[in-house]
């Protein structure tokens, strides 16, 4: 596989891209809209332009802080209540790549739209330098970090729209099947959709299917 | 009998030498066409014809018997700007009389989109009413007239060539318009999707692609027939005509439906795909050394057996009607669900396509010789990229690149 992190980096803003736009293209459908239209006015969606422009402007420094730019991800099935969004933070200057994508999952419960949110992302070390956005712990002390050592995911409520209170923000932290950044973009995608989703996916960004290795492994494509 | 291709443009030192950059290509006269300028006195004339047969129609008469020398052309190539003739005319005007009140064969426009520019959003110009729209810099490029730009010297040539994929071969287009008007002329009151096989994926299309079908009429596009498309949407006849006579019903919707599939369907490469599309995603399917020379050989116009492709993981998806497109198409959504096809049983074994395709040029090049740019498709494969050899070209509009 291409390891190169101008290449990776390629790959997941392809992969975002195509969400992007298939999601804004399923909108279309008046069947899909009106959740959709609920959490938009909670948690602005990026247009495909926006993401391109941050795309442009962050690949000479391999860098995005992504915060604002939410994705959002097509709809489960048409009569899905559930509205997920991601958004990323990512240093691929690094040695070891940096990756976290943050994921919202929005849905209507007791009368309101309520969400819980995920991070899921690359190994931590002990010099890791990107900070949570609202988090009281930072997860690059020592202790913390040791223990993130692995590709993962875990709860995180950081900016959340109606979430909850308090969520174990450092653990449970699950190991997840992936081995570099675009196989995790992979695996938090195959949580959402089948594996035939996934591979088309693959098959408009170009990526090699060894980015999917570590779901063959687990039976998951 | 050689077929006629007219000329025509107001001014006439431009006339003539675009006359005669036409008959300095062999390529032509060896296909058996004549290469004719036409005279400033029998334009007015043949426009007069038109519109007397457009007045009539439109009070429910039949064309009258008269002598329009436009029936008998088979290309009308016509430049855009007019201001010299009488009753200030466009080209798009005399495109628009034309292509519904005649039986000539295909019209090229000249310079309605600049004289030599490529249009990045992939986006065809439905509104027009020429079947096909070129600059007057590029009109006499061989690659618009024959099969005869070799793929081979392609693959090989260091500097690339300008050839614009969604152009046809224009003789070949030509050969097969009347197949596709006897087809209309055969179901013109059957669902335009049903005739050409689409009626499954018809739900799926996008709204800007449905509408040119439907256009007026209160229809989804999988209703709408060829009769109504022409005399209802809009996108056919302008006006209402209520008496369209069936010649004119099977001529126009075989013009403006091929039309709609060539710039409207096919560029997104989401509901038909066609060769080279489909080896950047599916490698497996290509034959042969994996060469660049053997993704070029994707690219030629030919036959869909003649194509290095493995036909029998895709034969029963291809589009049948074939003779409605330029070049053999396969719908799209089947093929990607097809568990015959290596990546999409296995997707963990795909190998990501080495070259990159090169909508300008219609080659595979290695992607650091080409640029990236967003097509305004509808679609979510708009990165698509060009080679941009031909520094004369104007890309536009330039802010759909890129930055490299």
């Amino acid at each position: 596989m291409n390891e190169d992190p101008a290449n990776q980096f390629d790959l997941i803003f392809k992969t975002l891209e195509w969400l992007c736009r298939k999601t804004m293209a399923m909108m279309e459908d008046p069947g899909y809209l009106e959740i959709y239209r609920e959490v938009f006015g909670i948690r602005k969606p990026a247009v495909p332009e926006k993401l391109l422009d941050l795309y442009e402007k962050s690949k000479s420094k391999l860098r995005v802080k992504g915060d604002g730019c939410n994705v959002y991800l097509p709809p489960l099935w048409k009569k899905s209540n559930i509205v997920p969004l991601l958004w990323i933070r990512c240093n691929f200057a690094k040695e070891s790549p940096e990756l976290r994508i943050y994921a919202e999952v929005y849905s209507r419960a007791s009368g309101e739209i309520r969400g819980v949110g995920f991070r899921f992302e690359t190994p931590e070390s002990s010099a890791d330098e990107m900070a949570e956005p609202n988090s009281n712990e930072s997860p690059s002390s020592g202790a913390n970090s040791s223990r993130h050592d692995y590709w993962h995911v875990q709860l995180t409520n950081d900016t959340v729209h109606n979430g909850p209170r308090w969520v174990p923000d450092h653990v449970p932290c699950m190991p997840v099947a992936a081995h570099c950044p675009v196989s995790l973009v992979l695996y938090f995608l195959r949580s959402f959709y089948e594996k035939e989703t996934i591979a088309k996916i693959v098959t408009y960004a170009n990526i090699p299917g060894i980015c999917l290795q570590s779901l063959h492994t687990l039976g998951l494509m | 009998m050689n077929r006629v291709i007219w000329v025509f443009d107001d001014v006439e030192p431009l006339k003539k030498a675009y006359t005669e950059r036409l008959q300095s290509l062999k390529i032509i006269g060896r296909q058996g066409y004549d290469v004719v300028s036409l005279r400033a006195d029998e334009f007015q004339r043949e426009m007069g014809l038109l519109k007397e047969r457009q007045q009539r129609i439109r009070k429910g008469k039949t064309w009258p018997d008269d002598f329009l020398k436009l029936d008998e052309v088979a290309i009308f190539i016509i430049d855009y700007d007019l201001l010299r003739s009488e009753g200030f005319l466009t080209g798009e005007t005399v495109a628009y009389l034309t292509r519904c009140f005649s039986r000539c064969g295909l019209i090229l426009g000249l310079n309605q989109y600049g004289k030599n520019s490529y249009d990045l959003t992939l986006r065809g110009h439905l509104e027009s009413y020429a079947d096909w729209n070129v600059g007057s810099d590029q009109f006499d490029n061989q690659g618009l007239w024959g099969d005869k730009f070799s793929q081979e010297a392609k693959a090989v040539e260091k500097d690339g060539i300008f050839r614009p994929w969604h152009w046809p071969n224009l003789p070949a287009y030509f050969e097969s318009l009347q197949k596709r008007i006897d087809d209309v002329f055969k179901h013109s009151d059957q669902p335009i999707c049903s005739v050409l096989g689409m009626e499954q994926i018809a739900a799926l299309l996008p709204k800007r692609v449905g509408q040119f079908i439907t256009g007026r009429t209160r229809s989804s596009p999988a209703k709408v027939t060829f009769t109504r498309f022409v005399t209802e949407s809009g996108n056919g006849l302008k006006s209402r005509y209520k008496r369209a006579t069936p010649e004119m019903i099977a001529r126009i919707g075989a013009a403006r439906v091929s039309k709609w599939l060539e710039r409207l369907v096919l560029p997104s490469q989401e509901i038909l795909i066609d060769a080279p599309h489909l080896v950047v995603r599916y490698p497996s399917l290509l034959k042969g050394h994996r060469t660049v020379r053997t993704w070029n050989l994707t690219t030629n116009m030919k036959p869909h057996g003649e194509l290095p492709l493995d036909h029998e993981k895709i034969e029963k998806f291809r589009f049948k009607r074939d003779y409605w497109l330029s070049r053999p198409v396969w719908f799209w959504e089947k093929v990607s669900s097809s568990q015959g096809i290596k990546e999409v049983r296995e997707p963990w074994t795909r190998e990501s396509s080495p070259f990159v395709f090169c909508e300008d040029g219609s080659v595979f090049r290695d992607r650091k010789e080409c640029k990236e740019f967003l097509a305004d498709v509808d679609s979510a494969d708009v990165r698509r990229y060009v080679l941009k050899s031909d520094r004369q070209v104007k890309y536009v509009p330039a802010n759909r690149f890129l930055s490299s």
